[in-house]
């Protein structure tokens, strides 16, 4: 136990013996073997504190995940050089392809998280060409590409989401960035005809797959320009394992 | 913020302005290998570039090759 309680109202625990079991390398070492077999990848959603425990799920041998993403990415949740400067730099002392990742479903989106309030859309494309050009692989968010932003509850009786209506109000839980991909104007972002689970934020009426197809200046246009510009890059697979990727001051 | 990404003589430059105000940046990219090299815009966001100058407007991205 810690001192102070979490969001829930339960004690903060020290999670020593429930978390980073040395057996998890050995589950993932047999793992790989049949990924191996099948010619397969294994990607992992891996929560980690510090570079050298992301290093870790590699494998001693690179014989674990080929891909741990790289979460500690999400946690600069300011437009930061130094920071972000820092981050890709621990990463890159790691024996392993860098997989990037800015949102997920556990956490805010990083149109909200990044945006200013006025620039969010400017922000966004930032965000898309900053990490899409990064040494190694970007794990894209469903919603990114347009400019989805966290539609939270208002009311707890709206919650789904358990941890929300465990912790309200103080913690809202994770249905606001969980909500209906967001295609066209009509009713429910064109996603269902029936109310989905999750109400559709009121963006939905700008920020669409339709409408922004439309828009050569949408967040849409430009996220596919740099992942046409980005993948062909990352597809070289001898070449692009000896980019190097050198942070230069501005 | 930027980055140089090379490979066999090869480059992309990627610049980005994280702040709300316009920046200028000059880049001398001789010590990365690329003396007297040039930048080809590629893709280009609320941003301009003349020689070696890049400008960058508020959160303007910047993508160029270096020749």
């Amino acid at each position: 136990m810690l001192a102070g309680k979490n969001a829930q109202g339960d004690p903060n625990m020290e999670n020593t013996y429930n978390k980073n079991f040395p057996e998890v390398h050995e589950e993932l070492q047999k793992l790989r073997k049949v990924a191996d077999e099948s010619n397969a990848v294994l990607i992992g959603e891996t929560w980690t504190s510090t570079a050298d425990e992301l290093d870790r799920y590699y494998g001693q041998k690179g014989n674990e995940l080929q891909m741990p993403m790289d979460f500690m990415f999400t946690t600069v949740n300011q437009l930061s050089p130094p920071e972000f400067r820092r981050q890709i730099a621990a990463v890159d002392v790691a024996h392993g392809w860098p997989v990037f990742v800015i949102s997920n479903h556990d956490i805010v989106r990083s149109y909200n998280r990044y945006g200013d309030g006025k620039n969010n859309d400017a922000i966004a494309k930032l965000m898309g060409a900053f990490y899409l050009t990064l040494r190694g692989t970007p794990i894209m968010y469903y919603g990114e590409e347009i400019g989805m932003q966290n539609n939270d509850p208002k009311r707890r009786e709206d919650v789904k989401d358990p941890i929300g209506r465990t912790g309200w109000p103080k913690e809202k839980g994770r249905d606001g960035e969980r909500t209906p991909m967001q295609w066209n104007a009509a009713p429910n972002a064109g996603f269902s005809d029936k109310a989905p689970w999750l109400p559709v934020p009121p963006s939905f009426k700008t920020h669409n797959v339709e409408s922004e197809s439309k828009d050569p200046n949408s967040v849409l246009v430009c996220i596919r320009k740099f992942l046409r510009f980005g993948i062909p890059m990352k597809r070289c697979s001898t070449a692009v394992i000896r980019l190097s990727t050198k942070t230069i001051r501005m | 913020m930027s980055y140089l990404r090379s490979y066999e003589g090869k480059g992309v430059l990627v610049a980005l302005n994280m702040s709300g105000r316009p920046r200028k940046a000059v880049f001398d990219l001789s010590k990365q290998g690329f003396k007297g090299a040039e930048l080809k815009s590629v893709i280009s966001s609320a941003a301009s570039a003349k020689g070696n100058e890049v400008m960058l407007e508020p959160f303007g991205v910047f993508i160029a090759e270096v020749e």
